[in-house]
């Protein structure tokens, strides 16, 4: 008997036969590959599956190229490939929209209804390239299964063989490689990454082949990538199942940006409308918004086209899409190095609400309903961070300047630096993990601090090639030398260490900003001394007492980390070592010996927190 | 009531295998038809709709429904048909012309102010095999010409929606239709799909818009469709088309010319579905969604004629061929009613009077006419009945060839069907079992559901014909 379907030389000893299976000859050559021939308008994506889906994961595999034999072929692995990296490296925007818009009209509705899971498009426009009307030239759009997928008509603009010049060219393409090596590790870490399944996804084909297995993980994700999106992706689970959809952010390169993301943190969150909350800064401009609410009413989409009429999108329901509706979305990204305020804004404040209350808390509602899940807990979002807006996951997900210590809030002497260029630091080191010995931290978290954000000590901040010198630490350094050498004292409250020698000016202390206290800021005077070579040379002179004042120092901050007072002791001595790098590094400057009688115990101490002591050691031979 | 929706030229040639089928008995009643096509006037339209020129007030279409052809969107009222224009108008916003260009090339979706080759299809004159332009069209009007088919599908027992993935129309809107359809009755209504794939060639000329490559690019692309997004909304399907290295019988014939009836074997094989597959669905595990292919036996050339279809009331041989049987007596035992036709309306044969006489006698009466001319109108309506069953003949005899089908049926029809293949038949012989017939005249045809009220002479040649076959069959 004869299997009677084409592509067919079976014997069948049955008069029928099942056939669950598409069969491989089906599939027209690649010469004739025809992509107006699937039917559906989404064609072209449907093509771009295709494509991907022939590609072969045997590594060192000649892959098939059926754009050399088709040229009316329009989605092809390599225009895939600049697509991707070029979205990666900012040269390709995403810009997400709504198919039932008004604007989209009965095109929009037709598609939306079609594939009512793709309603929320996520198109691409070149970042550089004008298309209709002023717009930014819309370039492919994005597809749960082939993740991303060609306009058919910029073939005659020449404009593929413009892109790959500007992506092949990009310095930092090795590091875009990089991201979405990381990407990937997330994908495989959820148990999401199944490449060779028989129904994977041509997405993670296509990833898979792009990245081959020699490119590692940058690890940069957490610090150095804004998220955009999110997209609707096809995975199969590697537990087995069916396939299913996820939704997830993709990176996009910006160094620096967890770091950026977390000054927004010192700007007010104030809830404008029901919408969106915006950040402000203390002169009550708005930095950024962030949309908490699928808009109500559209606007005109793009940048290009602010006197685009406005009008009610459909009613359509969009519980459970309200992270593709856009929520969670930045708008309106303002110059995010715009002076902000000292309080910090996770939690609340006595009479305003924080970011947690107005932001976080009910974004994480909306991102619970868009995963399917009845509720979302801190370790769903660090499990599958790229499932989640930059404004969940930088605030809930570590970074991974994390790891190295807490969060911390700046004085302005630092948050005033940021107008160099360089971004702030967020996180400083921990004096749990710091010991005697290891190599001095340029950045620490005070210890003592009761709630997430402790006080952020800055000696120097930024890359080697652009570092930017505060001093705060050898600030703290020379008060608690002056005190050593008893030129300087606790003020009776506690509260301040006075240079009593120099007209009582404030070295350091409490200050109070927007009704929130800091256990210890070094004040202007003090940083004003260690920026002066006059005091350097003076504090140099006083070699004997150096001495004495490095030997009392040499023998503190030992004992059982997670004790307060020992805490406090190492921020003492971390102050103090870069106090004395900072004295015996100047011109001439010489190597202090290792001896000199020591303190035997501190006078006193400043309070920092609770059971955290800062010791205030007096030496021996210093005047009454 | 089971709901056959016949898509595009495939659909349609499998339509009026379903029809043939019914014609003769081997497919049950009742069954309805919603034809689809873009375009109502081809000569294959015409043939389906008229079955061959032989529908008539004398003698009804065998397949409801099918006497009408919809197109898939409502192209009479569309003001423009060029497919750009369809979405785009002079208001439209530019994130809509966007989006249009985004997903349409040139050559479909045109420029603006494109004319000619950069105007796009134009739908107007057909889908130039881009099922991508007629997935939207057909997604873009579903509220307006398929409105009637989704009430029909929600009262239907069960859904059967045949068709090609070769061409345009039809490998355009199979799959939202299917999906469409399936919105509206959901998920427990039976439903399945009976597909051809490349079962015809076109002639090898040049210039043309779609060649054979383009063929196999739709079905190749269709299929990848089917399997991804279709195959999960039908409980079964089967899918048709010709294998690598075809015996004669089963090789891709040449497409009809002027869009005419392409005589295949193919599509008959695809109206077999309409058994196979809910034979084949376990309803206990619907969710299987299989999908089947038939097999062809090259050392029985007439294994499609032994298969078993439908088994008519008093009859002991289920098979295709027994149905062909029937339908060539019937067709002997007409024309000797003709050739004999005064016999006939006097009922001037033996016991003529006392059987069919009688009856025709009183129904004439009830309607105020001569019994004589009352009969002979009964006559022209198993003439007219006669022609359906030479138009169904006819095909089989060209697909299958003039073979021998003594082996089949019945054993009255089997050895009338010998007179016939000896040439030995003769008038009395057909006069001799219309009279053994009556005494089914009670009891035939009743089985059969009527969506009308035929006139009396239609409703008596038709009570006729059942007894006939009653008596072939017993």
């Amino acid at each position: 008997m004869i299997q009677l379907i084409p592509g067919s030389n079976d014997a069948s000893p049955t008069d029928s036969f099942a056939l669950d299976q598409k069969k491989g000859a089906w599939t027209p050559a690649a010469s004739h590959l025809r992509t107006k021939s699937f039917p559906t308008p989404f064609a072209q994506a449907e093509m771009m599956t295709h494509v991907l889906t022939q590609l072969s994961l045997d590594p060192g595999a000649a892959q098939s190229a059926p754009e050399t034999v088709n040229d009316k072929l329009q989605q092809t692995f390599e225009r895939w490939r600049l697509l991707l990296l070029g979205l990666v490296l900012g040269e390709v925007v995403l810009d997400p929209v709504d198919l039932r818009r008004n604007e989209a009209d009965n095109f929009g509705g037709m598609l939306s209804d079609l594939r009512p899971e793709c309603r929320f498009l996520g198109l691409l426009r070149d970042a550089r390239h004008q298309g209709m009307e002023g717009r930014k030239l819309m370039v492919g759009a994005a597809d749960p299964h082939c993740l991303l997928w060609c306009a058919p008509r910029l073939a005659r603009l020449n404009y593929w063989s413009d892109l790959k010049t500007r992506i092949d060219s990009n310095p930092y393409r090795q590091e875009a490689y990089g991201l979405l090596a990381d990407w990937r590790t997330h994908f495989e870490r959820a148990s999401l990454w199944n490449p060779s399944h028989e129904r994977a996804p041509a997405w993670q084909k296509g990833l898979h082949t792009l990245l081959g297995e020699n490119t590692r993980p940058a690890n940069a994700l957490a610090d150095h990538a804004r998220m955009v999106g999110p997209l609707r992706l096809n995975v199969v689970p590697r537990a087995g199942g069916d396939a299913e959809d996820v939704i997830a952010y993709l990176p996009v390169r910006e160094p620096q940006w967890a770091a950026r993301f977390a000054e927004l943190l010192f700007f007010q969150p104030v809830r404008r409308d029901a919408g969106s909350v915006e950040l402000v800064d203390p002169n009550g401009r708005s930095v950024v918004s962030i949309r908490m609410a699928p808009r109500t009413l559209a606007q005109g989409a793009h940048q290009a086209a602010p006197g685009a009429a406005s009008a009610a999108v459909d009613a359509a329901p969009i519980a459970g899409f309200e992270l593709l509706a856009g929520v969670g979305r930045f708008e309106a990204l303002a110059n995010v190095g715009r002076g902000h305020g000292q309080a910090h804004w996770l939690e609340d404040h006595a009479n305003a609400q924080g970011y947690r209350a107005l932001v976080l808390n009910p974004l994480m509602a909306a991102a619970a309903r868009s995963h399917r899940r009845a509720t979302l807990s801190d370790e769903d979002v660090t499990g599958f961070p790229i499932g989640y807006p930059d404004t969940i996951r930088l605030v809930v997900a570590p970074s991974s300047g994390a790891a190295d210590g807490p969060r911390i809030m700046l004085s302005r002497e630092v948050t005033n630096r940021a107008a160099t260029g360089t971004p702030l630091p967020a996180y400083g080191t921990a004096l749990t993990h710091w010991k005697p010995g290891d190599a001095l931290p340029a950045i620490v978290a005070v210890p003592g601090a009761t709630g997430n954000l402790a006080v952020g000590l800055v000696e120097a901040f930024g890359p080697a090639e652009r570092r930017v010198d505060v001093g705060e630490l050898r600030a703290l350094g020379f008060a608690l030398f002056l005190y050593f050498m008893g030129e300087a004292e606790l003020r009776s409250d506690g509260a301040r260490i006075l240079w009593t020698h120099d007209d009582g000016k404030e070295l350091c202390g409490r200050v109070v900003f927007n009704q929130t206290e800091r256990a210890l800021e070094v004040l202007r005077d003090g940083l004003n001394a260690v920026m002066s070579e006059t005091e350097r040379a003076r504090c140099r002179d006083r070699l004997a007492t150096l001495q004495r004042f490095a030997a009392t120092w040499r023998s503190v901050g030992e004992g059982d980390a997670e004790r307060p007072e020992v805490q406090a002791a190492r921020l003492g001595r971390v102050a103090v070592e870069h106090f004395l790098h900072w004295v015996l590094g100047a011109p001439g400057g010489f190597v202090i010996g290792q001896f000199g009688l020591k303190a035997a115990a501190p006078a006193e101490h400043y309070v920092l927190g609770l059971n955290a002591r800062l010791p205030l050691y007096l030496d021996v031979f210093a005047r009454d | 009531m089971d709901l056959v929706i016949a898509v595009g030229g495939g659909g349609q040639h499998i339509a009026l295998s379903i029809a043939r089928l019914l014609r003769i008995g081997a497919l049950a009643d009742p069954i309805e038809a919603f034809v689809i096509d873009a375009d109502s006037d081809s000569r294959l339209a015409g043939k389906l709709k008229l079955f061959g020129n032989t529908v008539s007030r004398e003698c009804p279409h065998p397949l409801d429904g099918a006497q009408t052809v919809v197109p898939p969107f409502a192209r009479d009222t569309m003001k423009e048909t060029a497919f750009r224009k369809i979405f785009l108008d002079d208001r439209a916003d530019p994130l809509e012309r966007e989006l249009f260009e985004l997903f349409y090339d040139e050559e479909s979706g045109g420029v603006e102010n494109g004319s000619g080759p950069m105007a796009g299809v134009d739908i107007g004159k057909g889908m130039f095999a881009n099922p991508s332009v007629g997935s939207a069209v057909f997604a873009s009007s579903k509220g307006g010409a398929m409105e009637p088919l989704f009430g029909k599908a929600r009262t239907a027992a069960r859904i059967f929606v045949v068709g090609s993935f070769l061409g345009g129309t039809g490998a355009g809107i199979m799959h939202q239709l299917i999906k469409l359809v399936r919105e509206a009755v959901g998920p427990a209504k039976p439903m399945y799909g009976a597909f051809l794939l490349r079962w015809f060639d076109l002639p090898p000329t040049t210039g043309q818009t779609v060649d054979v490559a383009t063929l196999l690019a739709s079905m190749g692309h269709g299929l990848e469709y089917f399997y991804r997004y279709t195959k999960a909304l039908l409980d079964a399907s089967m899918l048709l088309g010709v294998p690598d290295n075809p015996t004669q019988q089963i090789k891709a014939v040449p497409a009809a010319a002027e869009n005419d009836e392409t005589l295949s074997i193919y599509p008959l094989l695809a109206a077999s579905a309409l058994l196979m597959l809910p034979d084949k669905t376990d309803t206990q595990a619907r969710a299987m969604h299989r999908t089947y292919g038939l097999s062809h036996d090259e050392h029985d050339p007439l294994w499609v004629l032994r298969r078993k279809w439908n088994t008519p009331r008093g009859s002991k041989d289920p098979s295709l061929g027994a149905r062909l049987v029937e339908a060539v007596v019937l067709q002997e035992i007409y024309r000797s009613f003709r050739e004999k036709d005064s016999d006939f309306a006097d009922f001037d044969y033996e016991k003529g009077r006392a059987t069919w006489g009688s009856l025709i006698e009183n129904v004439a009466r009830r309607n105020n006419e001569k019994p004589a001319a009352f009969a002979r109108r009964v006559l022209g309506c198993l003439e007219a009945r006669s022609a359906q069953l030479r138009f169904v003949t006819w095909w089989f005899n060209t697909v299958f060839g003039n073979v021998d089908l003594s082996l089949f049926g019945d054993p009255r029809a089997r050895q009338l069907y010998a007179v016939h293949r000896d040439r030995g038949w003769k008038a009395p012989v057909a006069f001799k079992i219309l009279v053994d017939a009556f005494q089914y005249e009670t009891s035939a045809g009743a089985a059969r559901e009527k969506n009308r009220t035929p006139d009396p002479d239609v409703e008596l040649a038709e009570k006729i014909e059942a007894a006939l076959l009653a008596a072939l069959r017993n």
